[in-house]
């Protein structure tokens, strides 16, 4: 039988874990695409049994713990169940079977502004939301001045929010958010949206709240980001955890999925979506796009162990079995955890390759590399046709990692620059 | 069950505040952007009285033999059936109308069909309170027949809650049974049409015949109404039928709403 607790007693529950959950299922049904009279839909919605369902398990037997002050975050991709998995924990969703315990009281940050209220005044709205998260009107009038004065919105308290900017709702709302006092914090993506500045000032409340001792768990897509914040990661992939532990250990088994994933799609792309395990949602934009070794034959860095400052050299070997109109090579340079550091395609630089039918070696060098320590990796994809399609991809073909002095700075690439004191009567 | 029922009151206590909040929004967009705000609630029931009357003296005479003018008897039913109609169709959009809510944050859900039927029991008190000033008026300047408004007036309150009781016990029924199956407030729309005829609000008891008389007590409404209009209007207190039926109906129903409510609960986020 389904059961959630909430147990939020404070004295017993400094040894237990802040959530603990065990051999959790939920599944939701698929809307069919098949024709049904209105009498099977009221047999399959308002009996307890139902009869033929076509049903998406989204989390299978999902087992995990989350330690009190310990930030963990939920990576996968789209469609393997981080979402449902937090709501579960937010106790919004009823598992079908297995349990949820959790200790402590629970903010979900699933979404900025939830039950606000374009019509009514942001000092209204700030009571309705503190009156959802469950916190005491006496307190939250306490609080109200607060979170006015951080979201800067002193002079329009009691304006509408309707005819607020949209960066004046997102600094409400993520004010209002973090205003409540909870001991367990569960952030979906939250923090993705807004400027980079709101961004940065997200992270940095996170990481206060962290040092702070409370429990985080957190979904989201960057995984540089994720890094950054979270002691430990775990790996969901079509409702199964997959991978459970130290972030850089599960960012490398994450990427290196796609790897192996690409080998097998070229095969099969049916067996790929009816095995166990896997997302039922099928990826786009792959069917047809070869990999690996089919045209580009080779890739070769010249020296992958560099510092900064050196010459990058790559060569690329492709050969086609059929005459492309106009193809074109375009290379990506990512790093490790995650951003795009650099990406151009011989198009953009006027570089014209005379013929794929023929063996081709392309080189392409950078000199003077400012790139700073980090593992990097090269996507290099060819394109071409009439319709200027991607006819090969082919993802970390090459890689290398940079080493940098302490002088040339920290980040992701060295920018030149200087210092200079300017004279007193120049001000 | 009882632990259960026990949970769910505890529930309610705590989620007061929420409640409250709710349904001061709602009451509060109701009449936003309005020139009038607030006193359309006053104004509004007050222009269907006066219209109501006009309509009544003129087209139906007095063919009930009601004792007192006809319009101040329908009026009594007519609110009372106002706050029935607004109330179940109020609670039965509760949930969906706050789907945006309910996918992101928990609460007990309860709490959105029960603000709706407080919003509309805020709203059936205020109509009455202006009925109440417009016949105490009015009977300055008319012959009222029979009419006496005595201290039995007080009994009206437990008509009003036993009617907020079944309200709210249909309100949960109905609101999670339409996230799941929509057709349910078509359906509702037919039922409260009919329910309009099948309840003496402009027909006393008296003339339905003997022996149909009992089905007219399966309809928890139809003594709700009697009652209210035998306190208020004629200022008598009825014989206890009038007071134990009702209440046994409506607590049945509200059991069985929160007995649908709790079965249907799990699937109420997942598919709302």
């Amino acid at each position: 039988m389904a059961a959630v607790e909430k147990k939020h007693t404070r004295s017993e529950s400094d040894c237990r874990p802040a959530i603990a959950v065990s051999d959790l299922n939920i599944s939701f049904r698929v809307p069919s695409e098949k024709k049904r009279n209105r009498l099977s839909f009221l047999k399959d919605n308002l009996l307890p049994v139902s009869f033929k369902t076509s049903e998406l398990r989204a989390l299978r037997d999902v087992s995990l713990e989350v330690d009190q002050g310990e930030c963990v975050g939920i990576i996968g991709e789209n469609g393997s169940g981080k979402s449902t998995l937090l709501k579960a924990i937010a106790g919004i969703l009823i598992p079908d079977s297995g349990t949820v315990v959790t200790t402590g009281k629970i903010s979900p940050f699933l979404e900025l502004g939830v039950g606000f209220q374009g019509e009514l005044s942001a000092r209204e709205n700030i009571f309705i939301f503190g009156a959802i998260m469950g916190i005491p009107k006496k307190r939250m009038a306490f609080l109200l001045p607060e979170i006015i004065s951080f979201a800067g919105l002193e002079r329009f308290a009691d304006v509408k929010i309707k005819n607020f900017s949209s960066g004046m709702y997102a600094r409400l709302s993520f004010s209002c958010a973090v205003s409540v006092e909870p001991d367990i914090l569960l952030i979906d993506e939250v923090f993705a949206v807004g400027d980079e500045a709101f961004r940065h000032k997200c992270i940095n409340k996170l990481l206060k709240f962290k040092a702070e001792g409370k429990t985080i768990v957190v979904v989201s897509h960057r995984l540089g980001d994720i890094k950054v914040l979270c002691d430990r990661l775990i790996l969901l992939t079509g409702g199964n955890v997959a991978a459970s532990g130290d972030p850089d250990d599960v960012i490398s088994y994450y990427l290196d999925s796609f790897v192996s994933e690409d080998k097998q799609i070229r095969g099969d792309t049916e067996r790929e979506s009816a095995k166990p395990g896997k997302s039922l949602f099928p990826k786009k934009g792959r069917r047809g796009v070869r990999t690996k070794g089919e045209m580009i034959k080779r890739v070769t860095i010249g020296n992958s162990n560099l510092k900064t400052g050196d010459n990058l050299v790559m060569d690329i070997e492709f050969e086609a079995d059929v005459d492309i109109e106009e193809p074109y090579l375009m290379i990506q340079v990512f790093r490790e955890d995650g951003p795009l550091v650099f990406a151009t395609n011989t198009v953009r630089d006027s570089f014209t390759i005379p013929d794929v039918e023929r063996q081709n070696k392309i080189r392409i060098s950078f000199p003077k590399i400012s790139l700073l320590t980090g593992d990097y990796y090269m996507n290099v994809e060819l394109w071409g046709g009439r319709l200027v399609e991607c006819l090969e991809k082919n993802e970390r073909c090459a890689s290398f990692s940079v080493i940098s002095k302490s002088k040339d700075g920290t980040g992701i690439l060295m920018m030149e620059h200087r210092w200079e004191l300017i004279p007193r009567d120049e001000f | 069950m009882l632990t259960a029922d026990f949970q769910l009151i505890m529930f309610l206590l705590h989620s007061y505040d929420l409640t409250k909040r709710f349904a001061l929004t709602t009451l509060k967009l109701r009449y936003r952007n309005s020139v009038l705000g607030f006193f359309w609630s006053v104004l509004s029931p007050l222009f269907i009285m006066i219209v109501l009357s006009v309509v009544f003296i003129h087209f139906f005479p007095d063919r009930f033999d009601v004792k007192v003018p006809y319009p101040v008897f329908l009026i009594v039913g007519l609110l009372m059936w106002r706050f029935f109609t607004y109330g179940t169709t109020s609670g039965l959009h509760s949930i969906t109308n706050s789907a945006h809510i309910i996918r992101k944050v928990y609460f007990p859900r309860e709490i959105l069909p029960l603000s709706a039927v407080i919003t509309a029991l805020v709203t059936a008190i205020l109509e009455f309170a202006v009925f109440f000033v417009l016949i105490i008026c009015s009977s300055f300047f008319f012959e009222l027949g029979e009419f006496s408004f005595g201290p039995a007036a007080i009994i009206f309150i437990y008509f009003l809650f036993v009617e907020f009781i079944l309200v709210l016990g249909l309100s949960l029924i109905l609101s999670s049974v339409y996230v799941l199956f929509r057709d349910i407030s078509h359906i509702w729309e037919v039922v409260v049409f009919a329910g309009f005829f099948a309840t003496p609000i402009f027909y006393p008891m008296s003339i339905i015949p003997y022996q149909y008389e009992r089905f007219l007590h399966l309809n928890p409404l139809s003594d709700i109404i009697t009652g209210a209009r035998e306190v208020l209007v004629y200022g008598n207190v009825p014989g206890i039928k009038v007071f134990i039926y009702p209440l046994a109906g409506s607590l049945f129903i509200l059991l069985v709403g929160i007995s649908a409510f709790r079965f249907l609960e799990k699937r109420i986020a997942k598919e709302v």
